[in-house]
């Protein structure tokens, strides 16, 4: 179980995090609250670049740019004269965030220590609730008393060390099992992620997913991680690394127009108009996140490229097939959806909670009433271009 | 490619799991991360009593930004309730999701709501325009732009 304590991976371990990871308020005031109140509304993940609207709801930069593109509202209170223009960074929250995400695991695990103190040889279910470093395993040992006794002996033993938080995980990975970046998300064998974290997250050669554009923009696996980061600032001085991009209106660029936009950026410049427009605004968005970010959580350039190249696979997978007939889709998903319901399986197993009604946030519906205005759109779904 | 929809809904599902749905409603299918299915009874009085329904949610890579793809199963002997803004193909005509979806509601939210519209119906009826809806209607709802001007839920 130990012997893969790098922090990249506990962060990829911890993947399916969640504030159910903590007891009710009950049996620990305020921190399910906590992680909760940390986390955006839309992608319920940790705040990461967080920015506020002038209602003062927060999201993440990318998460909130990514939705404006598609509606001018706030997805919170519904207002509706907002803007990207009214987005303003929310460094504080940003530095909350990190904090609670560096004691998360700390906190967790004194809370861990205290309950089985607590209850002593008789553990109770609600124990189970934030033991989340416990196998899969265990949650069948739970089930017979004598299993939890002997169990519960060495965590009632005052020894119990903290600096082993993290170490004791879930589903621990063989070194040549795949598993995904937790930077870039790519599927990557467990023995080569810190190389490939290393390298800034370029591919070690897959020739199948990539163009031969963005594998020569991307560079090649014989660089270094500092010579990708260097490539990286020379494309964009530090001068302009202050300001966010502009967003362009495309209707009055010719192609060759756009083209040069991207070429600025080192980007690819294949594909149809739609294709290199979509390419533009999505970087444009990923670019203006990433700022949104304090300097010391910003990614390199070479990893937005390397994100926008993955967002581009995404679209083409998603315009291919129709929510209807989602077979390849399905298939690819089918994977991870094992996965990460695999990792977040262990929270199953918690039948004592089984009771209160999940908050629901009020919602206002409206139906028609006007039967003949009903008007059927049957045409296909365009990628956000404006 | 863990997309930001792939790791949403793992943590929806990973608190229908402990924590449950809200009574009344079921999570019955959900084999990945594109079609999920749930049943749906109205508890109380309502003119559904004993009546159990199934919802489909269909999810692209874009959720929860794009809003899911809802409507009730009427396939396998399954049937569509009876009511003026369900039609008989399944379609549910609700500004929740359509024009009034918001990315930070959640499947179980839908539920509730989908819920309520139910526990509210004053009269079983289909749609006025039911069977010329259904006739051209495509097989994704979102593809329908329904038009709300009924303020009632
Ligand atoms: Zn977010
Ligand atoms: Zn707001
Ligand atoms: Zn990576």
């Amino acid at each position: 179980m130990t012997g893969f304590s790098d922090k990249r991976l506990d962060k990829l371990m911890n993947d399916i995090q969640d504030p159910l990871d903590f007891p009710e308020n009950t049996a620990a005031p305020g921190l399910r609250s906590l992680d909760t109140a940390l986390r955006c509304p839309i992608c319920s993940e940790f705040f990461e670049g967080p920015v506020t609207l002038i209602c003062g709801h927060c999201f993440c930069s990318l998460c909130i740019r990514t939705f404006l593109g598609t509606k001018q509202e706030c997805p919170t209170c519904r207002r509706t004269d907002v803007n990207e223009g009214h987005l303003r960074v929310n460094p504080v929250m940003e530095e909350t965030v990190l904090s609670w995400q560096n004691s998360r695991s700390f906190i967790l695990q004194l809370l861990k220590v205290g309950e089985s103190r607590q209850n002593g040889v008789h553990g109770s279910k609600k124990r189970r609730k934030i033991d989340d470093s416990d196998s899969d395993l265990d949650a069948e040992r739970i089930g017979s008393s004598s299993g939890r006794g002997a169990r519960d002996d060495d965590s009632d033993d005052s020894t119990v060390k903290i600096s082993e938080v993290g170490e004791t995980e879930l589903h621990t990975p063989k070194p040549n099992d795949f598993v995904p970046c937790p930077v870039c998300s790519k599927r990557v064998l467990l023995k080569d992620i810190n190389i490939h974290i290393d390298n800034g997250c370029k591919e070690k050669a897959d020739p199948s997913s990539s163009k031969s554009q963005w594998a020569g923009i991307l560079g090649t696996k014989s660089q270094t991680a500092k010579s990708t980061k260097r490539k990286g600032k020379e494309v964009v001085s530090s001068d302009d690394e202050d300001l966010p991009l502009p967003k362009k209106s495309y209707g009055t660029l010719k192609d060759k127009a756009i083209k040069e936009l991207l070429s600025e950026h080192n980007l690819p410049t294949t594909g149809d108009r739609n294709t290199l427009i979509a390419r533009h605004q999505q970087w444009v968005i990923i670019y203006n996140a990433n700022r949104d970010k304090s300097s010391k959580q910003r990614k390199s350039i070479e990893i937005l490229r390397q994100e926008l190249k993955q967002w581009e696979s995404r679209q083409k997978g998603k315009s291919k097939t129709e929510i209807s007939d989602a077979t390849t889709y399905q298939r690819e998903q089918k994977s991870e959806f094992e996965r990460l319901v695999n990792a977040a399986r262990p929270k199953k197993t918690t039948p004592s909670s089984l009771s209160p009604v999940p908050q629901v946030r009020s919602v206002h519906v409206s139906f028609h009433k006007d039967d003949n205005t009903i008007v059927l759109d049957s045409e296909e779904e365009t990628p956000r271009i404006s | 490619m863990s997309s930001i929809s792939a790791r949403r809904l793992a943590k929806e599902l990973a608190e229908i799991h402990s924590e449950g749905c809200p009574v009344g409603i079921n999570l019955v299918k959900a084999d990945d991360f594109t079609c999920w299915w749930f049943t749906i009874e109205v508890m109380g009085e309502s003119l559904y009593q004993d009546e159990k329904f199934t919802l489909q949610f269909r999810f692209d890579s874009g959720y929860p930004i794009s809003s899911p793809a809802v409507q009730f199963v009427v396939t396998d002997g399954k049937q569509a309730p009876i009511h003026p803004h369900v039609y008989s193909n399944g379609h549910i005509c609700a500004s929740i999701l359509g024009n009034e979806w918001s990315p930070v509601l959640s499947v179980v939210a839908v539920c509730v709501t989908l819920q309520s519209m139910l526990a509210s119906c004053k009269e079983k009826q289909r749609p006025v325009d039911n069977d010329r809806y259904i006739r051209h209607a495509p097989d994704n709802p979102k593809k329908t732009q329904f038009h709300y001007d009924d303020d009632t839920v």
